[in-house]
């Protein structure tokens, strides 16, 4: 990898950088206070659980929930699995229906997809052409459901559903409603006081915390019960085993903190930066952007550029960082298979690319950006036997 | 997907790409199909049963641009009855392709006898 002088990364959906003020926090906690919590013998055990309320509850203040309703887990994927196998689990004998998206994150497809040999009824609603899902075809499941599993943000297309019409929706019907929140984390403002959810997923690593940190939402007043998956000591209610670590929650305690400050800013400069780049983009002819253009956020661009292969384009941009759909999918032949349900044709689908923007991008990388996209592409289709000038 | 410094080198000096414009002594052929994800064409300008010139145009992965654009460097200046014989192994040891992408090279072996086929026809009809 000599040749990859400077890097630019546009990836931030699939992972994000450690803020370099947390990291100063985080060390201490890796020797000199390295108690365990759940000990309630000595000062070490003491300390670290008094660290680990404090955290707890400045993690509620930002989501405006209940210190006790947040479960610290290892990451959106565990709280995933915790949130449908261990609650199918335990409802098993009083229903057997239980929807999702086709569009959803893989760590939720396939839990479902596990639940079919136990003898659910898994039922995936299509979206539209623009990746929202259809709100009249839910009507047609409101009876004997379970439990709607709901992504706030697509992790690809960066689509936003509607999730104050379908929590009104789960709660007339009686459904529980989990959404899948990780995207959305620092980019929209959750407000669980307002929007009536049951069950909401975390993860940390998405908004420049440390990697291997999650968290997963309860609501108390549903009185929901769950089958643990790990068995152990008991910690966080009986539902997750296994000792904290505290210097993970206190770097995401830190995190959350600082989101009330920069959140907005970021956002703003973001969607400035985005909005320069996307005008510049659209000298290049026959491009379709996937998703809905209104309803999205501003750190995501999901682009197809026409003619050409969308991983031929990424290895001939040298020095850049970027990905055709999402980091658990980049090993496998298949395409996307979110822009796949979306119904577009088949060149559509084998040339999308996939640009995240994050904080520490400057106005000069985009720039730069522009430049090696304008020269590979008209290389690229001088070389495709579909494009015919 | 990572890919080694062959297939990058191949992929990245990329020869004979384009189209010729010839009436006879060539031979053309289309496979693959972009619902896949790969289609590649070739043509070659044949002589007294010598390639002297070869093009293709290639939509797909940069596995496919690769052993497309070796291939054809490679059989310029060999005769069309020595080279028919080439098989996929050769490719995909020359380049050392990743298990995923071996079907870039089938395509690849594929794609030559077909239009070396499609020479002979032609110069058997007229």
């Amino acid at each position: 990898m000599s040749n990859f002088i400077f890097p630019l990364y546009f990836d931030y959906s699939a992972t994000t950088p450690l803020e370099p003020r947390i990291l100063e926090k985080i060390l201490p906690y890796f020797y000199c206070k390295f108690g365990n919590p759940s000990s309630r013998n000595h000062i070490f055990g003491w300390q670290a659980e008094y660290i680990i309320e404090n955290s707890r509850i400045k993690i509620s203040n930002f989501l405006n929930c209940d210190s006790r309703e947040i479960i610290f887990t290892s990451g959106a994927t565990e709280s995933n699995n915790i949130a449908i196998k261990g609650l199918t689990f335990f409802y098993k004998n009083k229903f057997s229906k239980i929807l999702s998206l086709n569009i959803e994150h893989k760590s939720i497809i396939n839990s479902f997809n596990y639940l079919l040999n136990y003898g659910y009824n898994v039922i995936y609603l299509n979206v539209k052409f623009n990746g929202l899902l259809d709100l009249n075809l839910l009507n047609l499941f409101s009876k004997n459901t379970l439990l709607l599993s709901v992504m706030y943000v697509n992790n690809e297309i960066g689509v936003i559903q509607n999730i104050n019409y379908l929590s009104l929706f789960c709660k007339k019907n009686k459904i529980i409603f989990h959404i899948d929140a990780v995207q959305s984390l620092g980019k929209i403002n959750i407000n669980l006081n307002l929007i009536n959810i049951d069950i909401l997923s975390i993860s940390c690593h998405k908004i420049y915390g440390p990697k291997g940190i999650g968290a997963l939402y309860i609501r108390r007043k549903s009185n929901l019960y769950f089958i643990p998956l790990f068995h152990g000591g008991g910690q966080e209610k009986k539902i997750r085993s296994g000792t904290l670590s505290t210097s993970l929650i206190i770097g995401m305690c830190e995190i959350f903190s600082n989101l009330f400050k920069e959140m907005y800013f970021d956002n703003l400069k973001i969607r400035n930066y985005k909005n320069i780049f996307l005008i510049e983009l659209l000298k290049i002819d026959s491009i379709y952007i996937n998703g809905d253009i209104k309803y999205r956020i501003p750190h995501n661009l999901n682009i197809s550029f026409n003619f050409i292969e969308g991983e031929s384009l990424i290895i001939s941009l040298k020095n850049i960082a970027l990905s055709t759909g999402s980091a658990c999918a980049s090993n496998s032949l298949e395409p996307s298979y979110v822009i796949k349900n979306l119904n577009k044709s088949y060149n559509i689908i084998h040339s999308s690319l996939r640009f995240t923007f994050g904080r520490f991008n400057i106005l000069s990388d985009f720039y730069y950006l522009l430049k090696l996209l304008f020269i590979n592409i008209i290389n690229l289709r001088k070389l495709s036997p579909l494009y015919v000038l | 997907m990572s890919y080694n410094k062959k297939i990058i080198y191949y992929y990245n000096n990329r020869l004979n790409v384009g189209f010729l414009n010839l009436n006879k002594n060539y031979g053309f052929s289309l496979i693959g199909a972009p619902l896949c994800g790969d289609l590649i064409e070739l043509q070659l300008y044949i002589i007294n049963d010598l390639i002297l010139s070869s093009r293709y145009k290639t939509y797909g992965c940069a596995s496919a641009i690769a052993s497309v654009s070796l291939l054809s460097s490679y059989i310029i200046g060999k005769n069309i009855n020595h080279i028919f014989f080439t098989k996929n192994i050769h490719i995909s040891q020359e380049l050392s392709l990743p298990l995923i992408k071996i079907h870039c090279s089938v395509l690849v072996e594929d794609i030559l006898k077909l239009s070396i086929i499609n020479f002979k026809n032609n110069y058997l009809i007229f």
